[in-house]
């Protein structure tokens, strides 16, 4: 038979040890992930080779990084990015609505899935549901959105792609948009 | 008589040696293709050059790993192991003699990592890093033992033209348009197609293409055989007044563009339920109709404030509630306005209902609401244009960008609440949509009349 001392201590002692867990995880677990160097930096010309050698050296990557994923929204979007720097590409993106004015986050920082859906969502203009309606693309209702449209797999806002996931995702994207040939359109 | 035989033989045999060896150089700087790729001999195996027919976008080959990537053109020939790779809205076709052919999609990687022929039997290995190949084999006469190889998958061909799409994070798929492969994945095979067949798919961890297909059978509500004889009724109102019906696959509800609304002559014969809400509006823009309700006593849910225990939207799965509510379509609108309904066949619950107009796009308009309860109209309470709280069985305001407009009905209608709020100043009922309503150009428009463009 436990006392009720003994019962009190386990019930603190769990809760002792969800807290001490809890501080371990805020403060090693949560931390965003981050890449050395972005694929950018070494693919970042417009011609053929450079455009190429970028998205599929990206695909190797086991983390996109945003300075990478908003190289390759540009290449998608215009077939070229001109900007010298990250911020020159954030300001680039920021200027087509496709980046919130407030975006500020670091260039070698893993990219967010709500961040590329908020993008994706005004690129592709997609109404949504009544929420978007009413409170506009957040990144929440965007990823739900991307869910629905099959474009993303079941995610959350705050996790990232892989380099392989990314390149998918802009694959499908380019389904969506373009003409797809007779000998796939069934896909 | 022998020897001369013989010397025959040998020196026949000397210049089929002699050509043999020659085909390799003529083949490469060749730049149409060969009828025939490879040698007939039996049992020696030939390696096959692989043809680029098509090119689109950005797209580059290599016949090698060790060789350096170059710029894919139409005409370039390819050995075995020679890798192609494509980027965004770019495709690659190629052809490898005589009866094969392959088509690489965008953002995608491929290998030929065996193309030889050994007599009668050709051998074809594509690996796919990732992306979608089209593999169509014609099976002229020869013996294929084709495959598509990705990294959690494999597709086995053998004369036929299917599609191996692998691709994280998507599930992979397998298509078969014509004839039978077997799909492979996690140690799995299954049959995709049939022989003669026609298009089947089959996704990976299914139990083949008949499975696929129950998952992803929809009914598109376009057919009349898919419509309810209510919703068919009313799509065939709208096209009548010159409306386009298609189908939105994302909101997952049939749209109406064009046409007009009805007029307030007019509504109480199109109604098809008990209980119908309706939305229209006159100006070139697009709303849409939301429907809540608070299900319960009107008085009792009143005075507790609004809570939406069911929701109606044109789309998003929410067309429908769990008390039988309908919206049949989505109206997107057009120069002359148009309509939204939601109703209810048989029962409906009691209950407080909302109703409301949320605008999407276009130009500022005029709604209108209204609320038929077995065919009889029902008051409605709102704030009028003073900011008093008012009621009145027909609705109208205006709607811009932005903005959006609601009232609430008690269902069934309340005696005592219709005698404590006052009438709407502007008219019970508010003036509605007549032909009047519509500029004369609007209304030329709406009746099909075309008008003479201004000098």
């Amino acid at each position: 038979m436990l006392s009720k001392q003994s019962i009190s201590r386990i019930r603190f002692g769990n809760v002792g040890l969800a807290l001490a867990s809890a501080l371990i995880v805020l403060s090693l677990g949560c931390q965003t992930a981050v890449v050395k160097s972005t694929v950018t930096n070494k693919f970042s010309g417009n011609d053929t080779n450079a455009q190429l050698g970028f998205w599929h050296e990206l695909a190797d990557r086991h983390v996109t990084s945003n300075d990478d994923a908003f190289h390759g929204l540009l290449l998608y979007i215009d077939g070229h990015d001109d900007s010298a720097s990250y911020n020159q590409r954030v300001a680039a993106l920021q200027s087509k609505g496709l980046l919130p004015a407030s975006f500020s986050c670091p260039a070698n920082e893993a990219v967010t899935r709500g961040t590329l859906a908020v993008a994706i969502v005004k690129l592709l203009d997609v109404k949504g549901g009544w929420v978007m309606h009413v409170f506009g693309p957040t990144q929440r209702y965007a990823v739900k959105e991307m869910i629905y449209m099959g474009i993303y797999p079941p995610s959350s806002p705050q996790q990232t792609f892989s380099g392989t996931e990314f390149v998918g995702v802009i694959g499908k994207i380019d389904d969506l948009q373009q003409p797809v040939s007779a000998d796939t359109s069934s896909q | 008589m022998r020897s001369l035989n013989s010397n025959r033989q040998i020196f026949l045999g000397l210049i089929c040696t002699m050509l043999c060896a020659a085909a390799p150089a003529m083949a490469g700087s060749a730049t149409t293709m060969p009828t025939a790729e490879a040698s007939s001999q039996p049992n020696s195996a030939v390696s096959m050059h692989i043809y680029v027919v098509a090119v689109n976008g950005l797209v580059q080959a290599r016949d090698g790993d060790s060789q350096p990537w170059a710029v894919a053109q139409t005409n370039m020939v390819l050995s075995e192991g020679a890798e192609l790779r494509t980027g965004p809205h770019s495709s690659v076709t190629c052809v490898i003699p005589p009866d094969q052919t392959f088509t690489l999609d965008r953002l995608g990687t491929v290998r030929v990592a065996d193309a030889f022929r050994n007599g009668n039997m050709v051998k074809t290995d594509l690996l796919m890093k990732y992306g979608r190949t089209h593999y169509d084999i014609q099976s002229a006469g020869l013996q294929h033992e084709a495959s598509i190889t990705s990294p959690s998958s494999t597709l086995a061909v053998r004369g036929t033209t299917v599609s191996l799409f692998d691709q994280p994070p998507y599930v992979p798929s397998a298509i078969s348009f014509t004839g039978r492969a077997r799909f492979t994945y996690n140690h799995n095979t299954v049959s995709v197609g049939t022989k003669h067949g026609s298009y089947a798919k089959a996704l990976a961890g299914t139990d083949g293409s008949a499975q696929t297909g129950v998952g992803d059978t929809v009914v598109d509500p376009r057919y009349a055989a898919s419509l309810t004889a209510a919703d068919s009724a009313l799509i065939a109102t709208e096209v009548a007044r010159g409306a386009v019906i298609s189908y939105n696959p994302i909101l997952g509800i049939p749209t109406v563009a064009g046409g007009r609304p009805s007029y307030d002559s007019e509504l109480p014969s199109t109604l098809p339920g008990t209980l119908d809400l309706v939305l229209r509006w006159t100006g070139d823009a697009d709303l849409n109709l939301e429907v809540g309700v608070d299900i319960g006593n009107p008085q009792v849910v009143f005075l507790s404030q609004f809570v939406s225990n069911e929701f109606l939207y044109p789309g998003n799965g929410q067309q429908n509630s769990a008390s039988g509510g309908h919206i049949p379509y989505d109206d997107i609108g057009g120069p002359t306005g148009g309509e939204e309904i939601a109703y209810w066949l048989g029962n409906h619950p009691q209950g407080l209902y909302g109703i409301g107009a949320q605008f999407i796009s276009g130009q500022p308009t005029s709604y209108t609401f209204n609320i038929y309860e077995y065919g009889k109209p029902v008051e409605m309470f709102y704030f009028d244009s003073n900011g008093d709280f008012v009621k009145s069985t027909q609705m109208t305001s205006t709607l811009s960008s932005g903005q959006f407009g609601s009232a609430i009905a008690a269902i069934p209608d309340q005696a005592y609440f219709d005698g404590l709020i006052p009438n709407d100043p502007a008219g019970n009922p508010n003036p509605g949509i007549g032909p009047g309503s519509f500029t004369p150009a609007v209304r030329a428009l709406a009746m099909g009349i075309k008008t003479p463009s201004p000098k």
